[in-house]
């Protein structure tokens, strides 16, 4: 058998019905069975182990994830399309239709490459012109200002915080913990612990389902720095972000929170409004007026729900709010995808494939009966 | 027991005059079209006085008044309707009443009642909901009820009469009427007056006068009144600007006590002080008047307030649901007995058409009313699903009709009717209610929520056709071409279904990706609507590659139903995701129930239609 032969019966064989018929019915159950488990799971869990998976393992057994069905199906819709579909007008509609879901699909394996998802948070009248992170957490170290050392909080440990030479006083992790929880003490458990961390104690708590929901936290100590430092501290997400050690000329502050990302422009937040209906406290929409500061340029643009703004690639879309007495902030969802004018081109070509389609069935019908 | 006595007293002052025979000439009626915000929405006074007594009683009338007449007394003469027996307490031995047939009771029987349990009250209030037991749920219900009885019976507290006697010496002489608002004007004399006794006499009650004991009674009765009625904003009748739509609306309490005040709510509240007077003295001629003063006010709402107050009164949704049931009845009933009625074709078609056209009324006077597709939450979507099977299947019967065939109008009203069976069972969700923000845009209700509901709609016929097609099979009593044609039917029909939930489950992503940032999330409801999709492309595939034969293919078809039923009512029920505005409770036994019956009957079907097949052969 030639090379070309060897080919022919390899796109055969992609091309064949049967692997759409089982395919199907295997994605169908994936779908059932991600979709249950994400009560007990959480979301991002249940979607990375069935639908963003090559292998799914169920106890030791090896099934094809989401990925492979789905790349599978990919496939022999290609193949199909290109090898062996009837170039027919009869056959338009449905030649139009399977190459936007060819499209769909492509569009969906970049989006799930490239997106990037992250939000930001912004006080009315401040600017802000760095992303945060959903799930990373962080603890930076600054020295006036100037970010001189930082560690992912997946891989601190206990013992010190920093490997740098360069400090003149020792940080150390006395414990951590992913999601905490504070314990309150009737005693004081240490004489030499300041603020929160002379009543509390840190417990380790299971991860939320959804894990930007935890509440990362840090018992530290730091040794050898003024007296009136020296000693615990607590450091924990929501309670106690910060912690200033001043140290001679110099202020040295440790800061917890999640992982940053810089923008290449800035957003200011001009007001925030939570519109309600009347005679209520239900919300009708939240809106911010913001103006996006790139160098010289200043567009004011308003975010609304349903109504994102776009710059530069990144999509700003309003996803909560705070609203405390003295001020308001707004929370915005920003996402960056390469990939999202895809769903929108293959949502249009399979609006015209089924259209064609079914007004050449319609037409086919009345002709049979004349 | 003090403060329950104390509330009592406080609503019984203002048992000023007999109860008022509402049906001679006050125009209750016409007074039930003045607006009122409620929940978000601008509604007619009798839409929310529907919807408060149906709440508290389970029905929309008492025993010989209407809700808007019940309404109209518990605001002008509370004390009498505190013992209209309106309260529906399920479980009276949990709340320690006395047993009742009917199961209805008095407010004043509720406030006993609730304070014989108050201990147990105030535990599960601290408790979490989920927590509670089907009984202490019953006491809490009854519990929220009456908290919002109160409410109601207090509405116009600030400015009813009172048969309180003010001393000539305190008194402005401006003839005023007695009621709150005019001892609000007189608390400074009086609190002075108080001041000036107690330092004369002492906290002691039997050295003082009469008229002494007449001013410390007043001061009392001012600070009762006021203290309850603080917080009182349920009975939101003011708009504070009437000519913007987004204008906040108040209750006369808030106007007092939020120094809301102003020239033009002073006349209101005044118009609404004659109401109440008028009310009590029976005195119709003024009460319409005063009526018709009040509604200038709000001139803008009249036209969809009105239309709204129509609409509550022709019972659109009975009247198809009735229509459908009957002809569905019909149908059956003949075809099991064997009788023809094929010379009735017409008649029969013309009572579904005028049905169908009842049910599109419904639809369209609910668009008019809400302002958006009629499709926002889960009991909509019922409604318009309902409508869409009937409108499916009329197309399908106008050639059927000719031919003197009943198949199509047996299925529209069976898929009609069922629908609209079960939106009884939403009735919570049947409030004509605001909609959550992410949802308040009709641009992506009226493309994508209708598109996938039509989808629902084809779907549910497809199933059913083929559920039809398989007693047919089984009944073996069409002719092999009669059941090509038939099977023709349902093929295009699944093509519609794909064309529409395809459509709608793609404009749905790219809501998501205009609201969320993302095309596709893998949520609950996203999975649900793409398993319809993935399904019907599986079936209509495999049709075509031959892997499945036809009747692989309607037993397939027939089990779309219950992918439909999981992915509109099921996956709410998983309580996860973005599109938490759509869950609800209590009805896993009842999707459980019909996905068990549905196998059972589809399977039984598809090996005894397999078998005729194969004898055939």
């Amino acid at each position: 058998m030639s090379f070309k032969q060897k080919i022919n019966v390899i796109l055969k064989f992609a091309a064949k019905p049967h692997i759409l018929f089982y395919t199907l019915p295997w994605l169908m159950i994936l779908l059932v069975l991600g979709t249950i488990s994400q009560k007990n799971m959480g979301i991002f869990d249940a979607q990375q182990m069935y639908f963003s998976s090559w292998v799914l393992f169920l106890g030791p057994i090896p099934l094809p994830g989401g990925f492979l069905t789905l790349a599978l199906i990919f496939i022999t819709l290609l193949v199909k399309f290109v090898f062996y579909s009837e170039w027919s007008f009869k056959k338009s509609g449905i030649i139009l239709t399977h190459f936007g879901v060819l499209i769909l699909l492509f569009g969906g394996l970049i989006t799930s490459q490239y997106a990037h998802e992250s939000f930001m948070t912004i006080p009315e009248g401040q600017s802000v012109s760095s992303l945060s992170e959903y799930k990373e957490r962080i603890i930076e170290l600054s020295k006036n200002g100037e970010v001189i050392a930082s560690i992912d909080y997946n891989d601190i440990r206990t013992g010190p915080l920093f490997k740098t030479n360069n400090l003149p006083f020792n940080i150390k992790i006395a414990s951590f913990c992913h999601n905490c929880t504070m314990q309150f003490q009737d005693e004081e458990i240490a004489k030499t612990a300041h603020g929160m961390a002379q009543k509390v104690e840190l417990q380790d708590i299971p991860e939320e389902k959804e894990k930007e929901g935890n509440l990362s936290g840090a018992m530290i100590v730091i040794e050898g720095a003024d007296k009136n430092v020296n000693g615990r501290h607590l450091l924990m997400e929501s309670v106690s972000e910060t912690l200033e050690i001043p140290h001679k000329e110099n202020t040295y502050t440790v800061k917890i929170g999640r992982v940053q990302i810089p923008l290449p422009f800035a957003i200011k937040l001009i007001d925030f409004r939570r519109v309600v209906y009347p005679g209520t406290n239900k919300p009708k929409g939240f809106e911010s007026d913001i103006i996006i500061q790139d160098n010289s340029v200043e567009w004011p643009v308003t975010i609304r729900m349903n109504e994102p703004a776009r710059y530069k690639g990144y999509t700003f879309y309003q996803s909560s709010f705070v609203q405390s007495k003295n001020q308001e902030i707004t929370v915005l969802n920003v996402v960056n995808n390469i990939g999202r004018t895809f769903p929108y081109i293959a949502s249009l070509i399979i609006f015209i494939g089924l259209l064609i389609h079914s007004c050449l069935k319609l037409n086919q019908h009345k002709r049979k009966k004349t | 027991m003090i403060r329950l006595l104390l509330l009592i007293f406080y609503l019984s002052i203002f048992s000023q005059v007999s109860y008022a025979d509402t049906t001679q000439e006050i125009n209750i009626s016409e007074w039930s079209t003045l607006p009122i915000a409620h929940e978000g929405r601008i509604k007619p006074i009798d839409s929310f006085a529907r919807l408060l007594l149906k709440k508290i009683s389970g029905r929309e009338t008492t025993s010989n008044l209407s809700a808007s007449e019940w309404l109209a007394e518990v605001i002008f003469n509370p004390s009498q309707a505190m013992e209209r027996k309106i309260f529906k307490a399920s479980l009276p031995e949990v709340l320690k009443l006395e047993q009742r047939k009917n199961k209805h009771y008095s407010y004043i029987e509720i406030a006993v009642s609730i304070d014989k349990n108050k201990e147990i009250i105030s535990q599960l209030i601290d408790a979490k909901e989920t927590d509670w037991t089907p009984d202490q749920r019953e006491l809490m219900r009854v519990f929220q009820n009456y908290i919002l009885m109160t409410q109601a019976l207090r509405s116009l507290t600030t400015i009813l009469p009172l048969p309180l006697k003010i001393p000539e010496n305190i008194k402005n002489n401006d003839g005023e009427t007695t009621n709150y608002l005019a001892l609000k004007k007189l608390e400074k004399t009086i609190t002075e007056r108080v001041k000036k006794i107690v330092k004369q006499k002492g906290t002691n009650l039997e050295k003082y006068s009469e008229k002494e004991l007449q001013i410390a009674e007043l001061s009392f009765q001012l600070k009762t009144i006021e203290s309850g009625g603080k917080n009182n904003v349920l009975f939101k009748i003011y708009p504070e600007n009437p000519n913007n739509n987004d204008a906040n609306w108040l209750s006369p309490w808030e106007i007092m006590l939020n120094g809301k005040g102003s020239p033009q709510s002073a006349k209101f509240i005044r118009e609404w002080q004659g109401m109440a007077l008028s009310y009590q003295q029976k005195d119709g001629k003024k009460f319409n008047t005063l009526v018709k003063k009040n509604r200038e006010l709000t001139q803008g709402y009249t036209s969809t307030i009105k239309i709204e107050k129509i609409f509550n009164y022709i019972p659109l949704k009975n009247m198809a649901t009735g229509i459908y049931f009957i002809l569905f009845l019909t149908i059956i009933f003949t075809s099991l007995r064997g009788i023809d009625i094929s010379q009735y074709t017409s008649i029969i078609s013309t009572l579904f058409n005028v049905s169908l056209a009842t049910h599109l009324l419904l639809i369209i006077s609910r668009i008019f009313i809400l302002n958006r597709p009629p499709v926002g939450t889960l009991y909509e979507s019922v409604l318009f699903v309902s409508l869409i099977c009937a409108l499916v299947m009329f197309i399908v019967s106008l050639k059927q009709v000719k031919e003197k065939k009943l198949t199509s109008i047996f299925i529209g009203s069976l898929s009609a009717f069922a629908l609209l069976f079960i939106s009884n069972g939403l009735v919570e969700d049947n409030k004509m209610a605001t909609l959550a923000a992410v949802l308040n845009t009709n641009f992506w209700l009226s493309t994508h929520v209708i598109f996938i509901t039509i989808g629902y709609g084809f779907c549910l016929i497809a199933g059913i056709m083929a559920h039809t097609y398989l007693f047919q099979i089984v009944k073996n009593k069409n002719s092999k071409k009669a059941l090509q044609d038939f099977f023709k039917t349902i093929l295009t029909i699944s093509i519609f279904a794909l064309l529409f939930t395809g459509i709608g489950t793609i404009l749905g992503g790219i809501w998501a990706d205009q609201s969320w940032g993302r095309f596709w999330g893998w949520d609950p409801k996203e999975n649900g609507a793409l398993l319809i999709v993935l399904w019907l492309i599986w079936l209509l595939h495999s049709r075509i590659s031959g892997h499945l034969h036809q009747l692989g293919f309607i037993v397939g078809l027939a089990f779309i139903n219950i992918i439909v039923i999981l992915a509109w009512f099921g996956v709410n029920l998983l309580n996860v995701g973005l599109h938490s505005y759509g869950f609800i409770e209590g009805i896993a036994l009842s999707i459980g129930a019909f996905c068990f019956f549905e196998i059972i009957l589809i399977s039984t079907l598809a090996i005894k239609a397999q078998k005729i097949n194969r004898a055939i052969k």
